[in-house]
C-alpha cells in the first residue's frame, strides 16, 4: 500500500467513525424525543380525563338544579336515566362524541348508607388501539327528586390517549 | 498530469462531496427541528387554551384574563360550520365548545368571558374571547338608551387590577352617534362598531379608520324591536351594501354577535346551542314525565309544561331544518314566549315550586 492509499483509507475511516457517531447521536436524540413525546401524550391524556370529568359534572342534562340554580357535583337520577336512554340513539351518541371523544364515563352509586350499589354507564366509546388510558374518579352525589334523597357515588372517567 | 496531481484533485472532490453531504444533513436536521419545535409550541399553547376554555366553559358568568404567548391565535368558522382555532399551521376544532371571537387574537393577554344561555333552563355556556387590543365602539342611541347602557355595563370592565396595576382588558368605549365620523385611530389592529336603530350605515366609514384594511373594521347594527342583527364590513371607504341579517334571542346572543368575527361564526355558534337545546329538552321532557307519574296531584302543570316542551322542541327543529336565517325571527319570538311568557315554562316552574307537594322541573 502506498502513502496516498494509506491517507485515503485514513480519511475514509475518519468519515465512517464520524457518520457512525452522528447516527448514534441522532438515534439517541430521537429516543429522548420519543420519550418526551410519550410523556407529553400521557400528561395530555390525564388532562383530558380531568377536563372530561369537569364537563360531565357540569352538563345541564345531568346536573341537579333547584329553582334553576345548579348544584356542583350532584347528578339528578331522573336526568341520568333519561340521558342513558337518549344515548341509545345513534344521533345522540354522535352529538356527544364531540364532548367526550374516546372515553368512558360511568356513574357508580356506592353502597355506603345501605342505599344499594348501582352502575350508570353514561357514555362509552373506547379506543381499541389506545396507547394510554387515564382514569380519574370524582366523588359526587346522586339526587332522586321523587324520593327527595341523596346517594353517595363516584364519577369514573376513562380517557383513551 | 502526474499521479500526485490526480490524487490531489480527487482528494478535493472527495472533501467537497463529503462536506456538502454533511452540510445538507445538518441543514435538514435544523429544518426538521425548527418545524417540530414550532408545531410543539403551537400544540402546547392550543392544548393549554383548550384546557382553559374548558374551565371557562363550566364556570358561569366569569371573566378570565389569560396570559398568552405573543402569537397570533386564529378563530374561524366555515360556511359548513367547521369551526377551528389555530396557531401557526396547527388547527384544533372547537369540538363541543361554543366560542365567539375575532378571527385574530393578538397580544400578550386574552379575555375569556363565559355567558350562559338558558331557555329558560340552562342549555349551554358560551365562551366569548377577545384581545384588549381590539377596540369596541358602542354607539349611543336615543331610542334605546336603557339597552345601550345595560349592554355597556354588562360587558366586561374596561380595566382590571392585574399584578397590582390597572390593566386594559376589554377595550370598550361609549361614543355619541354624532362623534363617530371624527373618532381617532388609536392604532388598534381591529375595530368593531356596535350600533342600534339610529346607526346610519349609508354614510362613509369614519375618516380616521379609512386607512385600515377592510377586514379589520366591522360593524353590527342591532334592531332590538325586530330582534335582528346585521353584520357589516368595511369595503373601501364605505360599509358593505349587502349585510347578512340574523335573529337573536336573549342578551347572551347579542354579546355573542358583538364578539363574533362574522355572521358565519355567529350562525354556527347559535345553531350549535340550538342543537344542544334539543338534547337538553328531551332530557327535561323525560324527567317531567317521571315526575308526573309520581306527583299525581301536580298533573295539570306537568301536562301543560310537557306541551310547552314539545312546542319548543318543534320550533327548534324547524329553525335547524334549513339553518339559521333572518326569517327565523318569529320562531325566536315564539321560543322566547314559550320560555318566559305569561303562560311560559318559567312561570309554570315557579308555580310548581311554590306548591310544597310538587317538584320543580329544573
Amino acid at each position: 500500500m502506498n502513502k496516498a492509499q494509506i491517507k485515503m483509507t485514513e480519511t475514509i475511516a475518519v468519515l465512517i467513525i464520524f457518520f457512525f457517531l452522528l447516527v448514534f447521536g441522532f438515534s439517541f436524540y430521537t429516543k429522548i424525543q420519543k420519550t418526551s413525546i410519550s410523556r407529553d401524550a400521557e400528561r395530555n391524556a390525564d388532562l383530558k380525563a380531568i377536563a372530561l370529568a369537569q364537563k360531565a359534572a357540569f352538563l345541564p342534562e345531568l346536573q341537579c338544579t333547584f329553582r334553576n340554580i345548579q348544584t356542583d357535583n350532584c347528578f339528578d337520577e331522573l336526568k341520568v336515566n333519561a340521558f342513558i336512554r337518549a344515548m341509545t340513539s345513534s344521533s345522540t351518541k354522535e352529538f356527544y362524541l364531540d364532548t367526550f371523544g374516546f372515553s368512558e364515563v360511568t356513574l357508580e352509586q356506592l353502597d355506603i348508607d345501605s342505599s344499594g350499589s348501582d352502575l350508570f354507564p353514561l357514555y362509552s366509546n373506547p379506543k381499541l388501539d389506545s396507547l394510554f388510558i387515564s382514569t380519574i374518579t370524582v366523588p359526587v352525589t346522586i339526587y332522586n327528586p321523587i324520593e327527595d334523597r341523596y346517594k353517595f357515588a363516584q364519577l369514573l372517567v376513562k380517557s383513551y390517549g | 498530469m502526474k499521479k500526485a496531481q490526480i490524487s490531489m484533485q480527487f482528494n478535493w472532490i472527495f472533501v467537497l462531496i463529503a462536506g456538502a453531504l454533511i452540510l445538507v444533513f445538518f441543514a435538514n436536521v435544523i429544518n426538521t427541528q425548527t418545524k417540530f419545535s414550532r408545531s410543539k409550541i403551537a400544540a402546547t399553547v392550543l392544548n393549554d387554551i383548550d384546557a382553559i376554555s374548558t374551565g371557562a366553559e363550566v364556570s358561569r358568568g366569569t371573566i378570565q384574563v389569560i396570559n398568552v404567548p405573543n402569537l397570533n391565535l386564529g378563530f374561524r368558522c366555515t360556511e359548513t360550520c367547521s369551526c377551528t382555532y389555530s396557531l401557526s399551521d396547527t388547527q384544533v376544532p372547537y369540538g363541543d365548545k361554543v366560542m365567539f371571537a375575532p378571527d385574530l387574537v393578538k397580544g400578550i393577554r386574552m379575555l375569556a368571558w363565559t355567558n350562559d344561555w338558558s331557555m329558560p333552563y340552562r342549555v349551554s355556556n358560551m365562551v366569548l374571547i377577545t384581545s384588549p387590543e381590539v377596540r369596541y365602539i358602542i354607539l349611543e342611541d336615543a331610542n334605546n338608551e336603557d339597552l345601550v347602557s345595560d349592554i355597556f355595563a354588562e360587558l366586561p370592565p374596561r380595566l382590571m387590577k392585574i399584578d397590582d396595576s390597572e390593566e386594559l382588558v376589554f377595550n370598550k368605549e361609549l361614543v355619541a352617534k354624532n362623534d363617530l365620523p371624527n373618532i381617532q385611530d388609536l392604532n388598534n389592529y381591529k375595530v368593531k362598531i356596535i350600533g342600534f336603530d339610529g346607526f346610519d350605515l349609508s354614510r362613509e366609514i369614519p375618516k380616521n379608520l379609512q386607512s385600515m384594511g377592510d377586514a379589520f373594521v366591522t360593524a353590527i347594527k342591532i334592531s332590538p324591536n325586530d330582534r335582528l342583527i346585521s353584520f357589516y364590513q368595511k369595503e373601501g371607504n364605505s360599509w358593505s351594501t349587502d349585510p347578512t341579517t340574523l335573529p337573536f334571542l336573549e342578551k347572551s346572543l347579542l354579546y355573542a354577535a358583538i364578539f363574533a368575527e362574522n355572521p358565519e361564526m355567529y350562525r354556527c355558534g347559535t345553531e350549535r346551542i340550538l342543537h344542544k337545546m334539543q338534547f337538553v329538552t328531551d332530557v327535561y321532557k323525560e324527567r317531567t314525565e317521571g315526575l308526573l307519574a309520581s306527583f299525581l296531584s301536580c298533573q295539570t302543570p306537568y301536562d301543560e309544561s310537557l306541551q310547552i316542551l314539545d312546542d319548543m322542541d318543534q320550533t327548534v327543529t324547524d329553525i335547524l331544518s334549513d339553518g339559521l336565517k333572518e326569517g327565523d325571527k318569529q320562531d325566536f319570538i315564539d321560543l322566547n314566549n314559550a320560555a318566559y311568557g305569561g303562560a311560559g315554562l318559567n312561570r309554570k316552574n315557579e308555580a310548581l315550586q311554590t306548591v310544597s307537594s310538587c317538584e320543580g322541573m329544573y
